[in-house]
């Protein structure tokens, strides 16, 4: 009973920690050259062997080996005490870490450096995850507004921005960001599904139906993106081709994904089955439904 | 215990004895009286009688005579009393009238019966009476007259004839009338059956003697000697021998004189030297020689020592009478062989030194006289036998052993000999100061007897400086020998003593050029322990002794004398101290520097360790130490391990040291947290600035900056705000207070950390210079619970608005939240009652409601506009969500209104009428709702109520969910290079 109540534990914490993968397998990346969790283990990997060793560090922590990533750091303080991107670093591990005063502390350090737009952008951007982490919105939208400032051509700051945008309903702003993210790669499924859920709050439907659609089918299956899509193709009415979706979507953990999926499908269901009970007694309401 | 029986036994004794002497002559007294009173009595018996005759007389002349005697003896005794206390002055006649005066009359009496009665029998014993009486008490030398007129009332038979002339004989042998006596002694010598015949030989002899026959002499001797082997006569032995050798001397029969004694008597050495004197004083040496050989063979014989010793007294006294100085010398000898393989008579062995002693001070005085006479041109054999009769005193006489060698010393010196005089004055300190036991005692305690081997001592060691100071020809090696030793006895002798006071730091000086520091720090020590107001000097002392050590590189010793100085010894000023901590610190560290720039990390690591863990080591040693270990440790990045180093450092540097180093402990403290070890950077930096707070020091704001900081990173937040509240009295500026106070505050919001920020804003409300920052906080807070969905919170914070506001103590910002409270909690079904109610429409009553309705939203729609009008992006967006949602009831209630009942063109009246008074509604809800979708989207404002403006929000309102955006933001972790 014990061992049964630890093992239970673990997979609630598993649960609740756990974050969609999102660089397996996908190809197309708008912002892969900007940041490391848009890599995947394997490139990772190759990136941990490197001979610089901040990114050999930060491949470590994005790689899930936080404490490695540090000692490394650690290690490897001697003659980069003055490099900003050390420090930001150094927070950005902090930060995976879920160590947050700490990611703060030393990207406040990484700002009191000296370094270039490019740099200070990247350190601004990251300042706003852990902002965002917080739950600290408006302080978020500040860093990644000076990330955008320090570095205007950064895709990064963008994306976040663009979703505590969408998160909030700014998104004639959002769809902007994202629009011009799109114009550097037009199949980044996160850009995609991130347009596609505007046009969806939008209710343009078919706008959002074709962005969805843009994406490959490994990014269709990704959790959020299947979920999104499917609702989709349910407002469409295309009840087939949502379930499809969800059908194809990949297995998750997230609760919070899982739930909402779950319910979308019962409501697929449940809509075809009262399509097909329509069609078998042709009531009028049937043809009424498939309008709405 | 035994010593109080020993006293009450002693005691005892004591009175014992004087209780019997007092007894004793009681007893004597009272003998004296019974005697004296019988005679009394008998006189007055006889002289009660009437006419008395001769024999009756002549009793009481017999009774008198008797008399005569107890008073003489009883004068007698008084006058020696007198003599005793020297109080007899005249002629000796006057202690004696009594005595005188009863003789007188007793010869008158006597006199008177012979005058009387000249036939009378016993006139001859009347006679003899007076000559005894006139011989013992009369002073009138009328004995020999007596005694001849006894004589010649005496018949040729009469038994008193040779009393007569044996009185005669001893008379004449008293008034040395040899001749005379020795015609009455060879006649009443012929009586046999006298028992004092032994004694009339002997005194016949001396007058043989006398008259120059000396065989007649010995044989009258040797005669007297045989008889008193006679138990009838009276023993004369001792007279005899006493007085044979002495004989056989002047007749030059030495071999029959020692036969004599060798035959006569078992041990003679006694008679022997008297005769060996006798013969030497005759001049006949060998002869005398040959009767003290004899003698001395006699006692070895009979193993008598002491009776050897006496034969070679009598043989020093006799060489040295006779100037036979050699024989003096073997003599000597022969008695400190003597002496050493046997237990002597003390006394007589006290003669022998009393004897070498006198021959040695004649030989010295002889030298002197040689050295005065001729410059230094003496006998080497005479001071070779100075010195040797001073051995043999030295070991016959030990406990004066130290006098003798002192002597000897002198010898040497009094002939400018310094060089054999120093061991000679050594030996005699050393032995000296065995005598008093220095090694037990301090020289203070020597007190009676003992002062005068102190006074030797004085003596020598003065002799031994005069010799030091005299010689010119000593080896170095010598010279620092017999330097060093001079000075230490004497400091050890006399350590409070002005010349000791010289010598201390003359003795200190030759050890600091032999560079025996021992020596000469316990020179120095001494000098301290009796001089202690001599600190000046001595502290140049010691300076020369830590040049040496500092020459010599001497760390071990250094470190210790460096402690010893941080402890206070000697009173040495700061700097010196410091200087010489830098110089052995640079001494200490300079291996370890080498292997730390060699890239020895480690090794250097133990080397430091090692300095750190001696126990000899100053703490300035000690810090610096752990101090570079710290750092060293740094720089291997073990954070830990440096904290621990750099507290131990902290715990022995001097608070100026420290104070000093501030700006390099704050470089490792920033180091600390660059290695991201948060919590050791805040324990250092914490505790450097908690300890010197109330201080001056350079980056005492930084510290206090940073230890708040680093606290609150480490969530402790405590900690950070204890800081907080000690910087007034730490002096730390107020602004500097304000901005970290912000920080703070700062860091809760940002960190959510609400329950201790209302911790701070309880401890901070009153502070002017925050207010602005709380308020403006609590109305971030205020949104973040409306966010987060806190209503618990929200609640708190919405009370300390109230009671702000009703003490006009908050921000207007506030005032609009708590309205908006207000407004939003406004019921809006109020805005959709039921029109109508019953079977059949009233119209009167609804009229009434719809008036009711109209005017209240119109009232809400104020209470919207003002609210609006705060510019608070919240309450703005929140307003507006609020005004359509009860437009939107307002219109819903009218547009689902149908009168029942009514006409069907009523109602088709009343639907149009109806639909142009919502159609104004529906219209004010668009535009409101594009005024707030505007505003927040120009504005970018990030609210709750945003999605409520969504186009899309009743499609995805039942199954709609995003994931959420802080999981979808991604990390920065390049500058956009394609890979």
């Amino acid at each position: 009973m014990r061992n049964f109540s630890i093992v239970l534990l673990l997979l609630l914490t598993s649960c609740g920690s756990y974050q969609i993968k999102r660089r397996e397998g996908i190809v197309a990346d708008a912002l892969k050259s900007e940041s490391y969790l848009r890599w995947n283990n394997q490139k990772l990997a190759i990136l941990a062997k490197s001979k610089n060793k901040v990114e050999k560090a930060l491949a470590k922590c994005h790689g899930g080996q936080v404490p490695k990533g540090l000692v490394i750091l650690k290690r490897s303080l001697n003659g980069n005490e003055t490099m900003a991107s050390y420090w930001n670093a150094l927070g950005t591990c902090y930060y995976l870490g879920h160590r947050l005063p700490k990611a703060i502390y030393f990207y406040q350090m990484a700002l009191t450096r000296p370094s270039g737009g490019q740099t200070k952008a990247m350190i601004s951007n990251n300042m706003g995850l852990v902002h965002m982490k917080l739950r600290n919105y408006v302080e978020a939208k500040k860093s990644f507004k000076q990330a955008i400032t320090h570095n205007p051509s950064a895709l990064t700051p963008k994306f976040n921005l663009a979703q505590l945008q969408i998160k909030f309903g700014l998104l004639r702003s959002a769809k902007q960001y994202l629009e011009n993210i799109l114009n550097v790669d037009q199949k980044d499924p996160d850009i995609l599904a991130s347009l596609g859920t505007i046009a969806l709050f939008e209710n343009n439907l078919t706008l959002a139906e074709k962005y969805f659609n843009k994406i490959d089918v490994r990014g269709q299956k990704r959790e959020d993106i299947a979920y999104h899509y499917a609702l989709v193709l349910f407002h469409l009415g295309k009840l087939n081709n949502a379930k499809s979706i969800l059908k194809d979507q990949n297995n998750t953990f997230i609760m919070s994904l899982r739930v909402p999926s779950k319910h979308l499908m019962g409501l697929i269901v449940e809509r075809m089955k009262e399509i097909e009970t329509r069609k078998k007694y042709r009531t009028p309401s049937n043809k009424k439904v498939k309008g709405s | 215990m035994n010593f109080f029986k020993v006293l009450t036994i002693l005691i005892s004794l004591f009175l014992c004895g004087q209780t019997l002497a007092a007894k004793k002559n009681n007893a004597a007294k009272a003998k004296w009286s019974k005697l004296y009173k019988m005679i009394e009595k008998e006189i007055k018996t006889i002289r009660k009688m009437k006419d008395l005759g001769p024999k009756l007389r002549y009793r009481l002349v017999e009774l008198q005579s008797e008399k005569l005697k107890l008073i003489r003896e009883k004068e007698n005794i008084k006058f020696i009393e007198l003599a005793a206390k020297g109080k007899v002055t005249g002629p000796k006649r006057q202690y004696f009238k009594e005595t005188l005066s009863l003789y007188q009359k007793t010869k008158r009496d006597a006199l008177t019966i012979v005058k009387k009665f000249p036939r009378f029998r016993y006139n001859a014993d009347i006679f003899y009476t007076l000559a005894l009486n006139s011989r013992d008490y009369g002073m009138d030398n009328r004995t020999e007259h007596y005694l001849k007129r006894a004589l010649s009332h005496t018949g040729p038979y009469d038994k008193i004839v040779h009393f007569i002339k044996t009185a005669l004989a001893e008379h004449y042998y008293n008034d040395k009338k040899y001749q005379q006596a020795i015609g009455y002694y060879e006649d009443i010598v012929k009586r046999t059956r006298d028992e004092w015949l032994s004694k009339h030989y002997l005194n016949m002899s001396w007058c043989y003697l006398k008259t120059k026959e000396v065989d007649k002499a010995i044989g009258a001797m040797r005669t007297a000697f045989k008889l008193s082997h006679q138990k009838k006569y009276i023993d004369v032995k001792d007279q005899v021998l006493n007085a044979i050798g002495f004989f056989y001397v002047l007749a030059d029969r030495f071999d029959e004189g020692v036969n004599f004694y060798l035959k006569h008597v078992n041990i003679p050495t006694e008679y022997l030297i008297k005769m060996a004197k006798k013969t030497a004083d005759k001049g006949k040496i060998k002869k005398a020689q040959f009767i003290l050989g004899e003698a001395l063979q006699n006692a070895k014989k009979h193993k008598k020592p002491n009776n050897q010793l006496d034969v070679h007294l009598a043989k020093l006294e006799i060489y040295r009478n006779m100037k036979y100085y050699e024989y003096h010398f073997t003599t000597s000898q022969d008695i400190l062989t003597l002496s050493q393989n046997s237990k002597l008579d003390k006394e007589k062995l006290f003669e022998a030194t009393e004897k070498m002693k006198d021959m040695v001070g004649f030989l010295q005085v002889q030298i002197s006289k040689d050295v005065n006479k001729f410059e230094a041109t003496y006998s080497e054999e005479r001071l070779n036998r100075i010195i040797s009769y001073f051995d043999i005193l030295s070991s016959i006489d030990r406990p004066r052993e130290n006098l003798y060698r002192f002597y000897q010393g002198e010898t040497y010196y009094s002939l400018k000999r310094f060089k054999d005089a120093l061991p000679k004055y050594k030996t005699s300190m050393e032995i000296t100061k065995r005598v008093l036991k220095l090694k037990k005692k301090p020289i203070i305690e020597v007190k009676g007897k003992e002062l005068k081997q102190l006074a030797l001592a004085r003596q020598t060691m003065d002799a031994l400086l005069a010799s030091l100071e005299a010689i010119q020809q000593l080896g170095p090696k010598e010279r620092y020998y017999y330097t060093t030793y001079s000075y230490s006895t004497h400091l050890n002798l006399w350590p409070k003593d002005p010349r000791s006071q010289v010598i201390y730091r003359k003795l200190f000086n030759i050890y600091v050029k032999k560079t025996k520091v021992k020596n000469s720090l316990k020179v120095l020590n001494k000098y301290i322990a009796n001089y202690p107001k001599d600190q000046k000097i001595q502290r140049g002392m010691l300076i020369g002794v830590i040049d040496n050590y500092i020459k010599s590189k001497n760390i071990t010793k250094l470190a210790a004398w460096i402690a010893k100085l941080d402890s206070g010894f000697l009173n040495f000023d700061k700097d010196y101290i410091e200087k010489a901590t830098l110089v052995l610190v640079s001494l200490l560290f300079n291996e370890y520097q080498k292997l730390d720039s060699q890239g020895k990390k480690k090794e250097a690591i133990a080397g430091y360790a090692k300095l750190y863990k001696h126990p000899k080591y100053p703490a300035k040693v000690k810090a610096q130490s752990a101090y570079n270990i710290g750092t060293l440790y740094l720089e291997q990045k073990l954070t830990k391990l440096s904290y621990q180093w750099m507290a131990r450092s902290l715990h022995h540097f001097e608070e100026k040291e420290i104070l000093k180093l501030m700006p390099k402990y704050w470089t490792i403290s920033q180091r600390m947290v660059q290695l991201q070890n948060f919590k050791v950077s805040s324990l250092l930096t914490t505790t450097l600035y908690t300890k010197f707070c109330q201080k001056d020091f350079k980056l005492k704001t930084e510290f206090f900056q940073h230890s708040i900081h680093i606290n609150l990173v480490e969530n402790n937040f405590k900690e950070a705000n204890r800081l907080l509240q000690t910087a007034n009295q730490c002096k730390i500026k107020k602004e500097t207070q304000t901005t970290l106070a912000k920080q703070m505050m700062a860091h809760f919001m940002v960190n959510k950390k609400y329950p201790d920020y209302f911790d701070f804003f309880i401890q901070n409300k009153e502070n002017p210079k925050l207010r602005d920052k709380l308020n403006t906080d609590l109305v971030a807070i205020y949104w973040d619970t409306v966010m987060e969905q806190k209503e618990g919170l929200k609640k708190t914070v919405t009370n300390i608005f109230s009671k702000l506001r009703s003490k006009n103590k908050g921000i207007p910002m506030m005032s609009s939240i708590l309205d908006f409270e207000n407004f939003s909690k406004h019921d809006v079904t109020q805005f959709a009652p039921s029109l109508t109610s019953g079977p059949k429409f009233d119209e009167k009553r609804f009229n009434t409601e719809l008036e009711r309705i109209l005017s209240n939203t119109q009232t809400f729609t104020s209470r919207a506009e003002i609210l609006i009008k705060s510019g608070e992006p919240n309450i703005v967006v929140g307003t507006y969500h609020h005004l359509i949602t009860a437009y939107n009831k307002v219109i819903s209630a009218i547009d689902g209104l149908t009168p029942k009942g009514m006409p069907k063109e009523y109602v088709v009246a009343f639907k149009t009428q109806m639909n142009g008074l919502t159609q104004n509604f529906k219209g004010q809800v668009n535009k409101y709702h594009q005024t707030a979708f505007s505003i927040l989207d120009k504005n970018e404002i990030l609210s709750i109520y945003n999605n409520h403006f969504l186009k899309t929000r009743q499609n995805v309102n039942s199954s709609y969910y995003r994931y959420p955006a802080k999981k979808l933001v991604i990390t920065m972790d390049q500058r956009g290079e394609r890979r």
